[in-house]
Parts: structure tokens; sequence; C-alpha cells
């Protein structure tokens, strides 16, 4: 049994098809980069592993034994906590722009945290207790994450005291806080400027030595040859072709996967 | 009639002015935040009532809705609802309520859906409940958007409690026209755009000291 399995995803808005029925597994610790013309459902794909679009059809199963089938309807409750399992980083940072680079790591984990406890304990002075006590460790793990994405001098800025590389790297702290299963990048670097691309590059490649599963759409060919354990090439809401860097970037099989490589 | 006299009877009027002004302001902002979820409703009958009624208020004059909610009652059902000076002010209280409401609505909806909807997904995929997302994320940052807007309309709301003298609410300008008027005397009428001008000078003040409370970050 994969760490994560996704058996004939689709999904479709409207009359437009996007995804075809996607099949796709990972194993734990494995990093996966999704390459592919744009407009290929790359994005989408990534969006329904999050639930931020829901699949029309097909399974994803969870390490945990956890099983979303698109042909169920879901609380919003159960959707929150399926949601937690990914963890996602968006193109464009999504910073909460009110809170410092600390607070956007540390406030959504410390709702989580509470919500926990809530369900857990009676109101009182216990509960109390034991939410400052979550409170205090919540802070802790959030300095630690931005210390490990190499912000531990910035953690009082907001967000638009910082660069996009930097804004990216709490992003992804951020993503990280609740120790998603899996943590998915929809093109991390593409707004940013060239020479910012390699810090969060450099971060991502640091998470994979730390043993973070993720799985990566990018651009950025020789971080998906360099990094990645696979590649899989989407095309026309379909997975084309997946293998190692090397079958995928010298000898690629489909005709599609070496005409968008030739680019 | 000496200055001290007109002093004490401006104040007096200027005292229900001040009134009307805060109690519009604490029940019609709230109210616009309601209205302002049913125009953005995905149940479209709701929406579509919301705005249509936004519409009406917004496309009405203010001095037409007092008299309606003053005189129609009681010319439709033969009750009257607001009798006495109290009921005048309930009566002025409750027509500039819904106007000031639909005129909030409107703006707490443009700042509303001018956040971008990664910040909504942003909190979705990090396991915030709706409540949490909006009280948490997206509130002050809609506050921070529309304080100009919302400081514009109350300016026009000090100024605008004046109406209320058509369905003769004792506010600043009812209770001393016709003293002034029948004696000749004009310079009252200047001494009462003085409290007009100390009132805004104050709230654009106040609206100036949260602007720059909410200046720490940018969009
Ligand atoms: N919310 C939506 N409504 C309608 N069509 C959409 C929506 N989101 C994406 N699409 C369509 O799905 C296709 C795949 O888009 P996307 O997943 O963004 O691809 P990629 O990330 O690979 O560029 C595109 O043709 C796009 O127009
Ligand atoms: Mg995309």
């Amino acid at each position: 049994m994969a760490y994560l399995e996704i058996r004939n995803l689709k999904k479709q808005f409207g009359n437009t098809r996007v995804l075809h029925g996607i099949d796709f597994s990972m194993e734990k610790g494995e990093v996966v980069a999704v390459i592919g013309s744009s407009g290929g459902g790359k994005t989408t794909f990534l969006r329904c592993l999050n639930f931020l679009e829901m699949a029309n059809e097909g399974t994803i199963d969870f390490a945990d034994g956890f099983r979303f089938d698109a042909a169920k309807t879901y609380k919003s409750k159960e959707i929150r906590e399926m949601r937690l399992k990914m963890g996602l980083v968006f193109q464009s940072f999504n910073l909460f722009p009110q809170y410092t680079a600390l607070e956007n790591v540390y406030i959504p984990l410390f709702l989580r945290s509470k919500e926990r406890i809530k369900a857990s304990l009676p109101f009182g002075k216990e509960r109390r207790a034991a939410i400052k006590a979550a409170g205090d460790g919540d802070m802790q793990r959030a300095e630690a994450l931005l210390q490990e994405v190499g912000l531990a001098d910035k953690m009082g800025n907001y967000p638009c005291q910082l660069s996009g590389g930097q804004q990216q790297r709490v992003a992804i702290a951020r993503a990280l806080a609740q120790d998603p299963a899996v943590l998915c990048f929809d093109e991390p670097t593409s707004a940013l400027d060239p020479e910012l691309t390699g810090e969060v590059l450099r971060v991502i490649s640091e998470l994979k030595n730390k043993g973070r599963t993720m799985l990566v759409v990018t651009h950025e060919m020789e971080f998906a040859r360099n990094v990645a354990d696979r590649v899989i090439f989407f095309a026309d809401g379909l997975i084309e072709e997946e293998g190692t860097p090397e079958q995928i970037f010298c000898s690629p099989k489909s005709p599609k996967t070496a005409s968008f490589l030739k680019h | 009639m000496n200055f001290w006299d007109i002093s004490v009877k401006l104040l007096d009027g200027f005292g229900i002015t001040c009134l009307l002004f805060i109690l519009t302001l604490v029940f019609s902002l709230p109210l616009g935040l309601i209205i302002s979820f049913g125009s953005m409703s995905k149940f479209k009958p709701l929406s579509w009532l919301c705005r249509t009624v936004v519409w009406i208020i917004r496309g009405t004059p203010l001095m037409l809705q007092l008299f309606v909610v003053f005189y129609v009652p009681g010319m439709l059902f033969g009750v009257r609802l607001f009798t006495g000076d109290d009921g005048r002010f309930l009566a002025a209280l409750v027509a500039f309520v819904i106007n000031y409401a639909c005129y909030f609505s409107e703006i707490f909806r443009g700042g509303i859906e001018s956040i971008p909807k990664g910040q909504y997904e942003a909190a979705q995929v990090l396991g915030m409940t709706a409540r949490e997302t909006f009280f948490t994320v997206i509130m002050m940052q809609v506050v921070k958007r529309i304080l100009a807007p919302i400081s514009n309309e109350v300016i026009t709301l000090v100024k605008d409690t004046s109406l209320a003298r058509v369905i003769a609410v004792g506010e600043i300008f009812f209770v001393n026209e016709m003293d002034f008027l029948s004696r000749g005397l004009v310079w009252p009428l200047f001494y009462i755009a003085v409290f007009f001008l100390v009132f805004v000078g104050v709230l654009t003040l106040l609206f100036g000291w949260c602007e720059k409370k909410l200046s720490y970050y940018k969009v």
C-alpha cells in the first residue's frame, strides 16, 4: 500500500473536462516533480488533492487508512480534516499581510490546537491552561520552522517587508507547521525574480534531505532533474509519461514529452 | 438674546444631533454588514432581495424616507407608531439606520469582494473554518481597505442629521431656526457651522489616526 494513492481522479468545470482520470501514487519520503505545458491541469490536480476543488470521480487513499471517495459527500468538518493531511504552497505565496512572518506560521497552527483542546476538555481552568500550554508549544514550533527555512532574523517582519523569496519561505514554513503527509508546491518559484528562485529551491532540497514527501509542480527543469526522485509529465489532463529524471529527460518515450522538453 | 442664551440652545440641539449620529452608527454598521452578506449570498432570492432594497434606498432621497417612516404607518394602517418627541426621534433614527446601513453594506461588499481569492484559499488549506477565515484573516484587511469610504459616509452622516428637522426632530437647526429668523440674527447660523466644523474636524482626526494605525502593513 502506497503512502498516497490516487485512482482514476477526474475533474471537470461545467462541460470542460480538465482531469481525465489520473492514477498516481507516492511513497513516503519521495519527491515527485510534475512538469507539463500550461493548461494541462497541473494546478487543478494539486487543488483536488488539497480539496480546494472537489474531484468529480476517483479516490484518494492516505497512509493513515483514510479514503476520500468523490462519490461520497463530506461534511465541512471532514473536508477540513482531509485538507490538513495535505499542505499546499501557492505560486503567489498568499501570506496574510496583516500578520508578521511568525504570526503567519503560528496563528493557523494555534487555531487547530485550540479546536482540538476545546473538543476534548470542558470549559474551565483546565482547558484554559491547556490552551496556554499549546500556544507556547506552537510558538516554539513556529520559530523553529522559520529558523529551518533560514528566516530566524525576519520573524517580526510583515510580508510587505520581505522579498518574494523570503515570503515564499515563510509560506513553506506555514504549510509545514501542521506536518502534512504530503507537501504540494504549485510553481513555487514562478512569481519570483530569477535571482530569488535559488533560495526557495534550496529550502525544498533541504526538506527532501529531512525526509519530507513532496509533490512539486515546476518549470525549473534543472530542479526537476537534480532533486526529484521521479518526474511525471502532465499533458491534457492525463499523466502522459512518468519515470526517473534520467528516463524523462534523456530518453522520453512519448513524442509529446520529447516535444515539450525541446522548448 | 445674548451669546450665552444662544450657546445653551445650540448645545441643546447639538446633543440631539450627536445622539442621532451615534445611534445611527451603532445600528447601521452591523446592519450594513448583515445586508452585505445577504447581497453576496449564494441563495439567489436573498441576494436579489438585499440588492433591490439597497437600490431603492440609495435611489431615493433620505428626506423622502424620513417622511415615509414617520407618516406612512399612520396613513396606511391607522397606527401612529411614532408619537411625541421621542417618537419623532425614533422615526428619524429608523430612517437613518436603514439608509446608512444600505450605503455601508455596499462599501462592505466592495471591500470583502476586493480581498484576493488566494487569502481564502490559503486559510482553507490550513484547515481554518469559514468563521475563523473571516475573523482572523479577512476582516482586518477589509477594514483597512474601506476606512476611507467609510469615513466619507460618516462625515456625510454628521451633516445629514440636520435633515431630521423635516419631521420636527429637535436637532440643532430645528430648535434654533425660528428664533434666529424671526429676530433677523445672522451670526448664529455661522455659529452652527462652527459646531459642524469642529465635529467633522474631530472625526477627520480620528479616522486619520485609524488609518495610521493600520498603515503598519501594505497589501
Ligand atoms: N475554476 C475553473 N473553471 C473553469 N475552468 C477552469 C478552472 N480552473 C481551471 N480551468 C481550466 O482547466 C484547465 C487546466 O488548468 P490548470 O489546472 O490551471 O493547468 P496548469 O496548472 O497545468 O496550467 C485550463 O484549460 C483552465 O482553463
Ligand atoms: Mg498552473
